[in-house]
């Protein structure tokens, strides 16, 4: 189900207190939903509850020791 | 020497300066000459100081006369991206939102150029809030690239590009969140590096977006390169996630030879636009780097739509909660191509943003397995397509518009997400604009990248070409 204009100009009102009109949202719903999916699906097939956001400091940070 | 001054290399530059062959003052007086002169035709300067400049000239030669040189880059004339503050000075960030913003810090970077010795002229054009990589800015005009004044000179370092390329200062700093080094370094003709993600200090410097923003230079040659990377590269207690580790040597690195490094070829996903002209000068260049030892391997890229998905939601949600405020109250002073570019942000759900940040580590040794394997470099294009024009690239439909924008950023956007060093490097000319290709490395490893595109400049003049605009 694609999300709706509507819907979008309420979440930014809701959550940034942003009054966006219709012409500022349309052509970026499909963008919000590729890319919601394309990283969720990625999230369930990857993620593990040991990856967290400092994971990749920490493997540059190893990877440089061992070069 | 005063018909060579401006074709001669930063390294060139600064090395004549400590050899006492040239004075601080003639290289200042010069590049100043030529920013008054070609510098409004390229839309290239924000602003000069030119008194400063001429005191800071002398007292460096004075320095020098007494035997006191400051460091690697000693009287050396430079300029920077408009995106680097300095304490007292306006510092812009090529918007109209911060017109007339002073800050009250300098930026580390530019901190640490000062204690090399280097002079600093003023501020250079960019995109405004370094969101366009062909350097739009609807607020201060277009930037002209300098071998076609109609064509785009890429972004969003564009000032940097047009400046360095068109001899008008040796080096100059830059920031890259999707590509704003390599572009205008391929577009314009030079060589830049984007270094690893916390290799070099963003402190002071105006954010666009933590996770993927990293500050390098533009400059003529991968000597250059090196030489401005040694000094800005390493920890910085101002910036808690700039990487403590040891700063090599770079310029020591650049040996010219490449027996036993390996350079892998992805050929999918990177040659989707590449056009048949372009890619023959990607084909010349790894005959080049054959030529000086390496071993070419082809691999294959993995899924590139994840990679660019991450980037895009990383890059979007710290923007927008960067730019929220003023998205709320002064929504009319962003242009609409810029603002469509941080407005999805708003939207993508916190869990969204921390899986796409947790999931980099795995990402990034995926993209390394599939597209670099056990080789040590990956050679890409930066550009697929030959130089836009302006027109191509500002009028038509949003939707046009924004197809053509991502085809420029088809290459190396992915890379910031993935977060590892990548320079672009001159390969040549299609209609007369130049063709860059980028030399990708694992974590760290901008030795190596340098060092590859050095040996390559040793046996190839396109980095020595000179722009018309130059003349």
């Amino acid at each position: 189900m694609a999300i709706s204009n509507a819907l979008l100009i309420q979440l930014a009102q809701e959550c940034h207190a942003m009054q966006l009109p219709e012409n500022r949202v349309t052509g970026i719903q499909g963008l919000i939903q590729q890319t919601n999916t394309v990283i969720s699906q990625a999230a369930d097939a990857r993620l593990s509850l040991d990856d967290h956001p400092a994971s990749y400091v920490q493997w540059i940070t190893e990877s440089a020791s061992r070069s | 020497m005063t018909d060579a001054i401006e074709r001669l290399t930063l390294v060139q530059a600064a090395d004549a300066v400590a050899r006492g062959e040239l004075s601080s003052e003639k290289l200042t007086e010069h590049a100043l000459s030529r920013l008054a002169r070609i510098g409004p035709t390229l839309n290239c300067l924000v602003a000069i100081h030119a008194d400063s400049a001429r005191a800071a000239a002398r007292d460096a030669d004075q320095r020098r006369a007494r035997g006191e040189t400051l460091g690697p880059l000693h009287g050396v004339p430079l300029a920077h991206k408009d995106i680097f503050y300095r304490a007292g000075q306006l510092s812009e960030g090529g918007s109209k939102i911060r017109r007339g913003f002073v800050p009250n810090e300098t930026a580390t970077v530019l901190s640490r150029l000062d204690a090399a010795g280097a002079l600093d002229l003023g501020r250079l054009q960019m995109a405004e809030f370094a969101l366009s990589p062909t350097g739009y800015n609807e607020h201060n005009g277009h930037v002209r690239n300098p071998w076609s004044l109609e064509h785009v000179p890429g972004g969003s370092s564009s000032g940097s590009g047009a400046a360095v390329a068109a001899r008008l200062i040796y080096a100059s700093l830059g920031t890259d969140t999707g590509g704003s080094i390599r572009h205008p370094s391929a577009m314009c003709g030079l060589t830049g590096i984007k270094p690893t993600w916390s290799r070099v200090s963003r402190a002071s410097a105006m954010a666009l977006s933590w996770t993927l923003d990293c500050v390098g230079p533009l400059a003529k040659t991968a000597r250059d390169c090196a030489r401005m990377l040694r000094i800005i590269a390493g920890h910085d207690s101002r910036d808690a996630t700039s990487a403590d580790l040891p700063v090599p040597d770079y310029e020591a690195a650049l040996t010219g030879d490449l027996r036993g490094v390996r350079i892998a070829v992805p050929r999918t996903y990177y040659y989707d636009h590449v056009t048949p002209e372009v890619a023959a000068c990607f084909a010349e260049s790894l005959k080049v780097l054959q030529s000086r030892g390496a071993t070419i391997v082809d691999t294959k890229a993995p899924d590139m739509a994840i990679i660019n998905s991450m980037m895009h939601l990383v890059m979007s949600t710290e923007a927008a909660t960067i730019h929220r405020a003023w998205l709320t109250e002064r929504p009319q002073d962003y242009a609409a191509q810029v603002r469509q570019r941080i407005e999805p942000g708003l939207y993508y759900p916190a869990v969204r943003y921390l899986e796409a940040l947790s999931l980099r580590a795995k990402l990034t040794q995926e993209w390394l397995a599939a597209a670099m394997g056990d080789a040590d470099l990956v050679h890409l294009p930066t550009l697929s397509i030959p130089v836009p024009s302006i027109k191509e690239t500002t009028e038509g439909e949003p939707a046009a518009i924004g197809a053509a924008i991502g085809v420029i950023t088809h290459c190396t956007r992915g890379i910031n997400y993935l977060g590892l060093p990548s320079a672009s490097v001159p390969a040549g000319f299609v209609d007369g604009r130049p063709v860059g290709f980028q030399l990708v490395g694992r974590p760290f490893a901008e030795a190596t990248v340098l060092r590859a595109a050095d040996a390559y400049q040793r046996d190839t003049a396109w980095h020595d070409a000179v722009p018309p605009a130059a003349t």
